[in-house]
């Protein structure tokens, strides 16, 4: 009876360690995924590592009914995306865009304000698409193009996410030819 | 993969960032305090599986209950289980079936003679075989005998003779 009672409990700790070491291979995996997702929302770096990690400890707490690994990426990055944009919400006035502020650090003064004109219009442009283009724009340039991959993280066919691509470029740069034209009616 | 368009490059350039060195390392410690969720058993299909078995006793309990509700026992009345064993049970059997239980009463024993029981038993025998009829029908217009007189003798009590008792016997 002892023996038996070892030994199950022996089983259980064993799954748990399994468990463990999965999610930690999962993690691994999904790490620069979930921190470009709420970057991509935030854009600071501290922030939408705070974001990650939250999503993280979430996924941690839940991760029996999540083992599964396209599961576990496409529950992580909804979840990143809905927790980066609360927090967008919530904190806008010490909302810094450091992107910006690094790309100007490596360029002349003359440059360095062109772009980042040019950046924080293109930031612009593509806050203003709705949720579902916009989701599809940053995830497409996160997984290098790869349409199956935003696919299957979004839960959506290949198709709905082409034309989702397609009607999101377009909608980007009708935005930025109207910032253009604003601007130089504006000077 | 999809043709890339200008504007993706830009895109790219925008979203190309990279998290800390540490920032695997943060995680791991961030989520090492708590532990996996412990599989929730009442929830989902587990829960409707236990709700139809719960509900599925339930309603046998009623039948059941209702079943021997309809049929009393009346009280008093004596199983014929035990009528039968105890015209079954000789002395003997008694004696191997319960050697070793003093605290039980004897049942009362059920005398017949062997002649007697020799024609009873030829009597079943018979009916079983259909060689006798075991309730044969008279016709209604048969004449009744009148009842026999019932004749009571008188009991005749002797006295005791005071004499004849030893001196200092019990009664």
């Amino acid at each position: 009876m002892h023996e038996w009672t070892s030994r199950l409990a022996g089983d259980f700790v064993s799954a748990d360690e399994e468990l463990e070491r999965e999610f930690d291979a999962r993690l691994v995996e999904s790490s620069r995924l979930a921190f470009r997702v709420a970057f991509s929302v935030l854009r600071n770096r501290e922030d939408a590592e705070d974001v990650a990690q939250e999503a993280f400890a979430k996924a941690h707490r839940h991760f029996r009914q999540l083992r599964d690994r396209e599961r576990f990426r496409s529950w992580l990055v909804r979840m990143v995306w809905r927790m980066a944009l609360d927090r967008q919400r919530g904190d806008r006035r010490r909302w810094t865009r450091e992107a910006e502020h690094e790309r100007a650090r490596q360029l002349s003064p003359a440059d360095a304000a062109v772009a980042d004109e040019r950046a924080r219009m293109l930031w612009q442009a593509i806050d203003a698409l709705p949720d579902k283009l916009r989701s599809v724009v940053v995830l497409a340039s996160i997984e290098g193009h790869d349409l199956a991959a935003v696919a299957r993280l979004l839960g959506i066919p290949e198709g709905t996410v082409k034309s989702r691509l397609f009607l999101a470029r377009q909608r980007i740069k009708d935005h930025l030819a109207w910032l253009n034209t604003t601007r130089s009616i504006a000077r | 993969m999809v043709e890339h368009d200008p504007i993706d490059r830009e895109i790219d350039a925008l979203l190309d960032a990279e998290p800390s060195p540490d920032f695997v390392a943060r995680d791991r410690a961030h989520v090492e305090g708590e532990s996996i969720a412990p599989r929730t058993w009442l929830t989902g299909r587990w829960l409707v599986v236990a709700a139809a078995t719960a509900a599925a006793v339930i309603i046998v309990s009623a039948a059941l209950w209702f079943d021997r509700s309809s049929h009393p026992l009346v009280v008093g009345q004596t199983p014929p289980q035990s009528i039968t064993t105890r015209v079954v049970e000789s002395p003997s059997i008694r004696a191997e079936i319960s050697p070793g239980s003093p605290a039980t009463p004897p049942p009362p024993q059920v005398l017949v003679s062997p002649a007697e029981g020799a024609l009873l038993q030829r009597l079943l025998v018979a009916a079983r075989d259909a060689r006798v009829e075991p309730s044969p029908n008279l016709p209604d217009d048969a004449p009744l005998n009148p009842p026999l007189p019932i004749v009571i003798e008188p009991i005749h009590v002797e006295p005791l003779l005071a004499a004849e008792l030893e001196p200092g016997a019990q009664q």
